[in-house]
């Protein structure tokens, strides 16, 4: 049977941002419930991550970390949200602390330390136990194992969002003062990033169903793995967190470790760096092996082992796409939604990867923010009614692929959109003419098969869901990468291999306008633009670049 | 495929794998009191339900490729 849930604050997600926004948002009084499609505590990318960012403005200059973060970032970082996780950081990381949470060593905070993160300490437990364990303490419900499909609207507000169980077609329809988005990342369940397998776009799609903007979908994640599989041996080479021994404790290790810079090599045994010479700071995760491939000098080894690109297929650079947050609260574009962590698009990494640790202490610096606004505005409103159409629209928008009998299986849809957007030449190294052929085979899907997709029980009807958002998103970043003609940081067009300062200081925002998927500019304000010249400001060449 | 199979004779029926598993391939017999494998093809070897399982009960198999291609599904 269906059943109703209400509350104050309904948090979507069990990663870093929705622990930190549901724990939060109860302590400041909010009746708070959780769902997550996952395990609260086991989900998500969250797990994964060994180091949290720990800033200290009393004792580090500020100025010279955002001066350096600006230019890493290729100045498309929102100097607003990448000051305020820098700001807060330390006060998050005493959260941490004061929740029972371990860390190998004490953060290192001094005068011109570099900006990077203290190490979880994963051998006396997982952190997200512990975060479970605090959601709980702090009174907040948890709805484990259920995915949020479909937001509910009342009077042009988020009243709250329908969700189905991953083993019973019974929906739970959770009606809420106001609703925070913490569902993470996107990604297309790429084979060689398991931390993505529940991170497919509902967040983006639902939001842009609704009316809301999404932002950054044009900077793609440039994570690789080894080829065929991740096994924790080879992640451990990689660099990334620890390997799963059996009966340990802790987050299963990565598909995809960066390697870092010096340990990749082309065929012919040639270094490839994503640092220029002579920079230094935290990272450039560039498409140096994707210019490698495409100049014919695959494979790519990393410390021996062969290796393959777009892990992380479909995820765009952290904390770049998402929500487009209007305001310093979180609050995106539709009233009673707000958003936090990888679903919200900050841009607080710009258009690089720029600091270390930064992503998961920017969700739980935005989690607490969320959390705060949105408990805030509940506790001054009444529970929403909403109305029995809107109930009944969106109960046959979840239960449609169900109550088809047949039509096009959702994983054998996901497998074609993995290889439509797989190749290198559309993915990383894109040019108009190719944009638009993998754009024309998107629609296609999104306007003939999509519909038809079918599910004969509730775990395929999560993966029909998943199916539909994955392909949304997919034209999102099409049409976002089309729209932008120039190259910065890891958004790369062959057509256009340049930076171009007057046209393309602006983020890049994409909303329904009457049925029509429609990117617009958001110009970066006046003040954060560069100057200098263009070697100065952008230390990096891209082929074929044109120094101007 | 990745996950193989649990183990009938070493599983204790705790369940956690079933609550762990990101690609939702296991269930609970509650007749066996036992967890089993039913959506095998989605595993992506991420490795949780091994971390987890506190009786050691679950096979994998190393083989992960990407699935062959096909026209029509
Ligand atoms: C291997 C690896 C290593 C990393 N290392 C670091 C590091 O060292 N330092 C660092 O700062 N960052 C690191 N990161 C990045 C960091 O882990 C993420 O940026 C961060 O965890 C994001 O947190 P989040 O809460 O926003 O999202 P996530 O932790 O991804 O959580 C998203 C949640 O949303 C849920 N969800 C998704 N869709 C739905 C839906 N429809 N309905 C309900 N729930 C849904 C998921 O189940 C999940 O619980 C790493 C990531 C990986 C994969
Ligand atoms: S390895 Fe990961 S995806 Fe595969 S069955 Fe185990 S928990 Fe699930
Ligand atoms: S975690 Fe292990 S013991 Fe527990 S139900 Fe699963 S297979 Fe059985």
């Amino acid at each position: 049977m269906d059943k109703t849930m209400k509350c104050d604050v309904l948090v979507i997600g069990g990663g870093i941002a929705a622990c930190f926004a549901a724990i939060k948002a109860a302590e400041a009084g909010a009746s708070v419930i959780m769902a997550d499609k996952g395990y609260v505590g086991r989900s998500g990318q969250s797990p994964y991550a060994d180091s949290f960012l720990v800033f200290d403005p009393n004792t580090q200059d500020i100025e010279a970390a955002m001066e350096e973060i600006n230019r890493h970032s290729e100045y498309l970082n929102n100097r607003f949200w990448t000051r305020t996780v820098l700001e807060q950081s330390k006060a998050r990381y005493q959260d941490l602390l004061d929740w029972g949470c371990r860390f190998t060593g004490q953060p290192d905070t001094s005068p011109g330390a570099a900006l990077s993160g203290v190490q979880f300490d994963k051998t006396t437990g997982a952190y997200g136990e512990v975060l479970r364990k605090q959601c709980r303490k702090s009174g907040v419900q948890i709805a484990d194992q259920v995915m949020i499909v479909e937001f509910l609207k009342q009077d042009g507000r988020i009243a709250g969002a329908v969700g189905l169980p991953n083993d019973s077609t019974d929906l739970v329809t959770f009606i809420a003062k106001t609703v925070i988005s913490c569902v993470g990342a996107c990604g297309y369940k790429p084979n060689g990033y398991p931390a993505l397998m529940q991170l497919t776009g509902d967040g983006e799609a639902m939001a842009y169903r609704a009316g809301a903007a999404i932002l950054g979908k044009e900077f793609v994640d440039a994570h690789y793995s080894k080829e065929g599989m991740p096994d924790p041996v080879s992640q451990r080479d990689a660099g990334a967190p620890p390997p799963v021994v059996p009966g340990q404790k802790g987050g299963p290790g990565p598909g995809g470790g960066d390697g870092g810079p010096k340990l990749r090599k082309n065929c012919d045994g040639e270094v490839i760096s994503d640092r220029p010479e002579g920079v230094s700071g935290y990272m450039f995760t560039y498409l140096q092996s994707e210019f490698a491939v495409h100049a014919g000098k695959g494979p790519i080894w990393n410390r021996g082992a062969k290796s393959f690109g777009g892990a992380a297929l479909g995820m765009s650079l952290r904390k770049a796409d998402g929500l487009w947050v209007a305001d310093h609260e979180c609050r995106s574009t539709l009233p009673g939604l707000f958003a936090a962590g990888d679903a919200q698009g900050t841009m607080q990494n710009g258009a690089a990867y720029s600091t270390g640790g930064g992503s998961i202490c920017g969700g739980a610096v935005t989690g607490t923010i969320a959390a705060e606004a949105a408990a805030k505005e509940a506790a001054a409103m009444e529970m929403p009614e909403v109305s029995a159409e809107e109930l009944q629209r969106a109960r046959d928008f979840v239960l449609g692929p169900i109550q088809r009998t047949g039509g096009f299986g959702p994983r054998w849809v996901m497998e074609l959109l993995r290889n439509y957007m797989m190749p290198y030449f559309v993915y990383f190294i894109k040019k108009a003419d190719r944009l638009e052929a993998t754009l024309t085979l998107i629609e296609f899907m999104k306007e003939h098969i999509a519909p038809m997709i079918y599910a004969e029980d509730a775990h395929e009807l999560r993966l029909a869901h998943e199916a539909k958002n994955m392909i949304l998103s997919a034209e999102i970043r099409l049409r976002s990468g089309l729209f932008r003609t120039e190259s910065r940081g890891n958004h790369y067009r062959e057509d256009y291999p340049f930076r171009d300062d007057e046209n393309w200081l602006c983020w890049t925002k994409v909303t329904n306008q009457d049925g029509t998927m429609t990117p617009e500019k958001v110009p970066v304000p006046e003040a954060w633009k560069p100057t200098g010249s263009y070697r100065e400001k952008y230390p990096f060449p891209f082929p074929g670049e044109e120094v101007r | 495929m990745a996950v193989k199979r649990v183990i009938e004779e070493k599983c204790v029926g705790c369940k956690t794998c079933v609550k762990s598993c990101p690609a939702d391939v296991f269930r609970y017999d509650s007749e066996k009191k036992k967890a089993y494998v039913k959506y095998g093809q989605d595993c992506q070897l991420c490795l949780w339900c091994v971390t987890e399982c506190p009786a050691g009960a679950i096979e994998l198999t190393k083989d992960k490729a990407f699935p062959v291609f096909t026209c029509w599904g």
